[in-house]
């Protein structure tokens, strides 16, 4: 009997002891949930960015170099990979309202030039600056967002909501249509052989292969404002910046939240109507702060 | 046998606890029955059953409420709750503001509203209430807005009941009622973009400004086959185009963009817009609208968006129109002229940009005095006056 009453104790015991340490282990679970990852590393900015508005970024994983693309200015400012200002640029008959950048070759930029509706090829061996119209048919583009996916080059139509694949002429060579209902798409980013895209107004995320197929849609209307940009980590998971919110919302591949972080604000880690991310090669997180005039980029 | 006795007693105390009979009794002792009675009474009323809604001792929520608006409501409406949140929500609906147009007793108006239909309506709808229509729509005139207009949520623009073609010619469907249209190409259709579904001066209740082509006639933009949509539009309006090609623009996805925004055949606002300032933009920036509704303080509503936002594209930091400084001063002439310092020179630290009005003031709303940024008391001032 006495053995049988100790064992009940101990039972008890022993399942008050585990409940407090699941109790525990939910308490930590929760914590990690709430702490962001992501540090402030360094901010892209300058005396001599005065009152810049930059609207993209470009780095360059070859040269370990940022560019960032003042649209106020007209010009790029370069940093290197720590942060450090390098140098102002701005071909001799000025950038018309720049908004977004790749580099084509060795010693060869494009720019897209909103001023001028050109894409802007300035060649640094030649030192020449040529403005090419893209065209589809009898209506030009109007150029919005760049990406370069090896040699490939893309280029988001504003005028369609339409992403396009150019050959080396700018010729378009595939067209990645608008899935029906669709205002647009307002970014995207080029992730192994899918293009990820952001659709503003009506706040969904598509995936599109290389050949022109949609493949998947997710609905984010519940947990973003006014979604501007997107990016994808290397583990598969998606950021999207909320331009009102001054907030990067982080999501799995399902669209289910997983954590919301930054807020509006001009101090660090805080955003005024930024307008792009994207992840540098090195696996840093590179927010486009338009209003702070700076990008500020965070380490994990 | 003692057990069985207890639970005995204990279901008996729970009946009486839910007697309505004796609830009401309760209540009505102070309060008094003809506050309660009506053509119309609400259900949990007519059977007395007060604590259904009402805690009869202590509450958290003004008259003994258990739950605060909405939530209350639809603790009962539970198919309501899930139908309201679809499409688009009439603004007291969004807020759980039943009581806006419902009474929670009884009343004399079906659907226990607090009082008839347009009185209802044009309580809030002030601007529409006071106009003087020399001529009027009949459901207008009459008052029956729900002719028209869902209460709660809609699937359409504007609560509308239908897709406003498919409303106006549910009743105008008569022959001659079309026959101002012979000219129009294809069946009848695009009804709100000429017609004042309320009331108007013109025969045919035609919206007050006219576009100069259309006034022409159709032909001159109908009979373009070369050019179509937005570019037929940019023809004419070729300065627009050269706004639009900016960092921040409203140039949308599609051929058709300027009908977005804009009526190409009559409307009643300048600029032909397809409603007014609050409306049109809200469709869109709907987040914004909310923040500044929401928000303790916030910039008193201009009469138009556009006195400091440009309406096409534009190169500043949310489409202002001007810089900062410029934009403000145009009212506030004083703080133009005196106030902290401002401008180019004066840098804020935090973004290496020049100081001016929008550093400190956010319009849009806050949750401080002057639709400061941070209290003003001191959070604000130390972001870079650090030593104070």
């Amino acid at each position: 009997m006495a053995t049988m009453v100790i064992d009940k104790r101990c039972l008890w015991s022993a399942a008050g002891i585990g409940a407090f340490l699941f109790c525990l282990s939910l308490c930590g679970q929760a914590r990690a949930a709430d702490q962001v990852p992501w540090k402030l590393a360094f901010s892209l900015s300058d005396q001599s960015a005065g009152d810049a508005l930059p609207t993209a970024l470009y780095v360059d994983g070859d040269k370990k170099r940022y560019y960032m693309v003042d649209s106020k200015g007209g010009r790029l400012l370069s940093f290197d990979d720590q942060g450090v200002f390098l140098q102002v640029f701005s071909p001799e008959e000025g950038l018309d309202k720049p908004f977004d950048m790749v580099r084509l070759s060795e010693a060869v930029l494009l720019i897209a030039e909103k001023g001028k509706n050109s894409l802007t090829r300035i060649d640094f061996a030649r030192q020449a600056t040529s403005r090419v119209a893209v065209r589809d048919g009898g209506r030009q583009l109007v150029v919005d967002r760049l990406e370069m996916a090896g040699d490939r080059l893309y280029l988001l139509d504003r005028a369609s909501g339409q992403i396009c694949r150019l050959s080396e002429s700018f010729n378009i060579e595939q067209r990645f249509p608008l899935p029906q209902g669709s205002g647009g798409i307002v970014d995207f980013k080029i992730v192994g052989e899918q293009i990820w895209a952001l659709g503003q107004q009506e706040k969904w995320l598509y995936v599109y292969l290389d050949n022109g197929r949609i493949t998947k849609r997710l609905d984010i209307s519940a947990l973003v404002k006014f979604p501007v940009s997107l990016a994808v980590d290397a583990g598969g998971l998606i950021y999207v910046l909320d331009r009102h919110a001054g907030e990067i919302v982080v999501l799995d591949r399902q669209a289910k939240l997983k954590q919301r972080f930054l807020g509006k604000g001009h101090g660090p880690r805080q955003l005024y109507y930024p307008m792009e991310i994207r992840f540098d090669p090195w696996g840093r997180l590179c927010v486009v702060d338009e209003g702070n005039s700076r990008v500020q980029v965070f380490r994990r | 046998m003692k057990m069985r006795c207890a639970l005995l007693l204990a279901a008996g105390l729970l009946l009486l606890a839910h007697d309505p009979a004796r609830a009401v009794k309760g209540c009505l002792d102070c309060h008094l029955p003809k506050e309660f009675s009506g053509k119309i009474v609400h259900k949990p009323v007519a059977k007395g059953q007060c604590t259904q809604c009402h805690s009869p001792h202590v509450a958290k929520f003004k008259g003994l409420l258990q739950k605060q608006g909405g939530d209350l409501c639809y603790s009962c409406h539970k198919e309501a709750k899930k139908s309201f949140s679809q499409g688009v929500q009439h603004q007291p609906v969004q807020e759980g503001q039943c009581l806006t147009c419902h009474s929670a007793h009884a009343s004399e108006q079906k659907g226990l509203l607090n009082r008839p239909i347009a009185e209802s309506c044009f309580g809030c709808h002030e601007s529409l209430a006071k106009k003087e229509y020399p001529r009027q729509h009949k459901p207008f005139a009459e008052g029956n807005c729900v002719a028209c207009h869902q209460p709660h949520q809609a699937d359409n623009y504007q609560l509308l009941k239908d897709d406003g073609d498919a409303l106006c010619l549910g009743c105008h469907r008569q022959p001659q009622e079309l026959a101002g249209h012979q000219g129009f190409p294809g069946q009848a259709g695009g009804c709100l973009s000429c017609h004042n579904p309320h009331g108007g001066t013109a025969q045919g209740l035609i919206r007050a400004n006219l576009h100069a082509p259309f006034q022409e006639g159709c032909a001159s933009c109908h009979n373009n086959k070369e050019v179509r949509g937005s570019a037929l539009c940019l023809s004419c309006h070729g300065e627009v185009w050269e706004q639009m090609l900016a960092p921040h623009s409203h140039l949308l996805a599609g051929d058709d963009f300027c009908v977005t925004c804009h009526s190409p055949h009559a409307s009643d606002t300048v600029g032909l817009l397809k409603a007014p300032y609050e409306q049109l933009c809200r469709s869109c920036h709907t987040d914004t609208f909310d923040r500044n509704r929401r928000s303790l303080h916030s910039h008193p509503q201009t009469e138009k968006c556009t006195d400091c936002h440009e309406p096409h594209g534009s190169q500043r930091l949310v489409m202002l129109n001007g810089d900062g400084n410029a934009i403000c001063s145009r009212c506030h002439e004083t703080q133009g002229e005196f106030s902290h310092p401002v401008g180019s020179e004066i840098v804020d630290h935090r973004t290496s940009r020049g100081m001016n009005c929008l550093t400190c003031h956010d319009p849009m709303g806050t949750e401080y005095r002057y639709h400061l940024k941070l209290s003003g008391k001191k959070a604000l001032c130390v972001q870079c006056h650090r030593s104070y």
